[in-house]
């Protein structure tokens, strides 16, 4: 019996794809020895039964990724933000220490308001998945966060109905291959198809239906569009995040950060064509010097 | 469970990638340009091997039966390769025009090194196409020009190019920048997920006493996963301009202002064939072999896909016709 020490040994020695899908496979192998099993006792039911369930094991290793994508969980920025709020409660606490009484008295309303729009601030992150509320809630953050949460939200819900039309796609395709399979079965003498062979005509089944699904045009549709609508999700939650962060955080964002590579590497592009009309000129004098 | 026991045979294999050595002789931030060590006499025009930017160059020196780098060490030639690195969100604006700009860098580096006028280009797959857009555009610079598993109509209906034809390069790249390995890894296992989730793996647990097998797998799957980022303006302008408008084989394709006219490739021409390749179909390289002017031109085929041409040994004999055709053209 392979133990856990092996497995994590295993672990850092595959490539992370690799581990995954030979365990998953190691596993599917087992659910198919079983299901070897039920066709050499004609029980076919069951062979589709298993086939059906193995649906999670392959699939998965894809549509697993999107769990990271809950809309609840998603926010980079968290740790940020989190910081942003204590370093500004820090700074209202040093002022109120720092002036007299009488001023203290003066600057409480002030005080009493930064105090507020702080606590709102820092709740900002519990109100991003509840669109109804979040105009209600967010009077303090500008135009464009409350813009890109709205636009995020929106595409976040297109790509959560793409992502069941997708799975019903594929699922649906996976069965219908199950039931060919085991029409296929029917015709054959289970005391002469090994269980390599059983693989093996499951397999092919698979395969001729998905090579056709994987280019149907709805497919393509839905798979094309189920991406782009997470790529904008993602894209404005960033712009959400950063919104919120301007002008007083003290970090560089990431669209700045951007625009300094850009001018980092349109300078090394000019360096290099200066560096080439600079050898040509030096060939050209060490010619005249002949 | 019986077969996640058989699972520990692994941990017995230790699966060495990439067999000959090498100095790096240029670094560039990202870019390197690698000099294989061989013999100190070889043939007067030397190789440089244009790998493509996705995966890592190390498929062509996988190990010693396959290696194609050994190969045409073995006929004497001199092999230099460039490896285009691991880009990070710091490299996201290199271009197509950037990587042009390090074949003619290397180019001129390794003339002056050996003397030499011109250069042997050979490159794989999307390298292919960065070394027929530097061929056209200086041919001069290049004495033959071999390029296998190469996709330049990209107008074909293979799902890695149907797929391709119908995303928006922009949505991806504008919300996380480069295309990831992860991603990319993804991308290639969905485009064909029976034989790639299921049935390679279910070969795998088959051959669990196949010490050799599982060797050879473990380097093979080394390699598939291992793969860099896209810079993001890379990935944009590829898909666009390559999948989504085909400008290579339609000479509408510029760099820097200048158009890549494939009629300018004069120079000797071997092309390499895959007949199973699902992500270069033939019929996408094919329309590249009657666009060229070059008169001395040859198409070799082998029935494998796309990574078996260049490294299962059933592609041996094709190999030793591909690796005698360069040697006599290198004299």
């Amino acid at each position: 019996m392979i133990v856990v020490d092996e497995l994590i040994k295993l672990y850092f020695k595959l490539p992370k794809e690799s581990f995954e899908l030979i365990l998953r496979n190691a596993i599917i192998r087992e659910k198919l020895f079983k299901a070897w099993k039920s066709f050499l006792d004609s029980d076919f039911d069951d062979v589709e039964r298993i086939t059906n369930k193995i649906f999670d094991d392959v699939f998965g290793v894809f549509l697993r990724q999107f769990e990271f994508f809950d809309i609840r969980e998603q926010n980079p920025f968290n740790e940020l933000i989190k910081s942003y709020v204590d370093f500004t409660n820090s700074m209202i606490k040093f002022w109120s220490s720092f002036f007299e009484v009488e001023e203290r008295n003066l600057l409480k309303d002030f005080l009493d308001y930064w105090a507020k729009m702080n606590e709102k601030f820092g709740k900002v992150l519990e109100y991003t998945s509840m669109k109804n509320e979040i105009f209600q809630k967010l009077p303090l953050i500008s135009k464009d966060a409350v813009v890109a949460i709205s636009k995020a939200i929106e595409s976040y819900e297109k790509f959560e109905n793409l992502r069941n039309e997708y799975e019903k796609i594929i699922l649906n395709a996976w069965k219908e291959s199950n039931k060919k399979f085991v029409e296929e079965l029917k015709t054959k003498d289970p005391e002469k198809l090994s269980f390599t062979d059983f693989i093996n005509v499951w397999i092919k089944e698979l395969s001729s239906n998905f090579d056709k699904i994987v280019k149907d045009e709805t497919f393509v549709k839905v798979q094309s569009e189920m991406l782009h609508s997470l790529m904008d999700f993602l894209k404005y939650t960033r712009i959400f995040n950063e919104s919120l962060v301007t002008p007083t955080n003290p970090f560089a964002l990431k669209s700045e950060m951007d625009e300094a590579y850009k001018r980092i590497h349109d300078l090394k592009r000019e360096v290099n064509e200066l560096k080439k009309k600079v050898k040509k000129l030096e060939q050209k004098v060490e010619e005249f010097g002949k | 469970m019986k077969f996640l026991n058989n699972v520990k045979n692994i941990l017995k294999i230790d699966a060495k990638v990439g067999c000959s050595s090498y100095d790096v002789v240029h670094e560039d931030w990202l870019f390197r340009l690698l000099h294989f060590k061989g013999k100190k006499k070889t043939l007067r025009y030397p190789v440089l091997v244009i790998y493509a930017y996705i995966n890592r160059p190390y498929v062509m020196d996988l190990y010693d039966e396959v290696s194609i780098i050994r190969k045409e060490l073995n006929a004497n030639l001199d092999v230099w390769m460039i490896d285009w690195g691991y880009p990070k969100q710091a490299d996201k604006f290199i271009k197509i025009e950037d990587y042009i700009d390090y074949i003619d860098f290397c180019v001129e580096y390794i003339k002056e090194a050996r003397g030499v006028e011109k250069v042997t280009l050979h490159g794989y797959c999307l390298g292919g196409d960065l070394a027929i857009v530097y061929s056209a555009l200086y041919p001069d610079n290049v004495k033959n020009l071999v390029i296998q598993a190469l996709p330049i109509d990209f107008h074909t209906d293979n799902a890695l190019a149907v797929w391709a034809r119908n995303i928006k390069p922009e949505k991806i790249t504008d919300a996380i920048g480069n295309v990831s390995g992860d991603i990319l890894n993804f991308a290639f296992l969905i485009v064909d997920p029976i034989r790639l989730i299921l049935s390679k793996y279910q070969g795998l647990l088959e051959n669990m006493d196949n010490e050799k097998f599982i060797e050879n797998f473990l380097r093979m799957d080394k390699w598939i996963f291992d793969s860099p980022s896209i810079p993001a303006e890379t990935f944009k302008e590829y898909i666009k301009e390559w999948y989504h408008e085909n400008k290579l084989i339609r000479n509408e394709y510029f760099v820097k202002g200048k158009k890549v006219d494939l009629k300018k490739i004069n120079m000797p021409v071997l092309v390499l064939v895959a007949e199973k390749d699902h992500i270069s179909p033939p019929e996408s390289v094919k329309p590249f072999f009657d666009k060229i002017s070059s008169k001395d031109k040859l198409l070799l085929s082998v029935k494998k896909g796309h990574i078996g041409l260049s490294t299962s040994r059933a592609a041996k004999e094709m190999w030793d016709k591909a690796i005698e055709w360069i040697a006599k053209r290198s004299k």
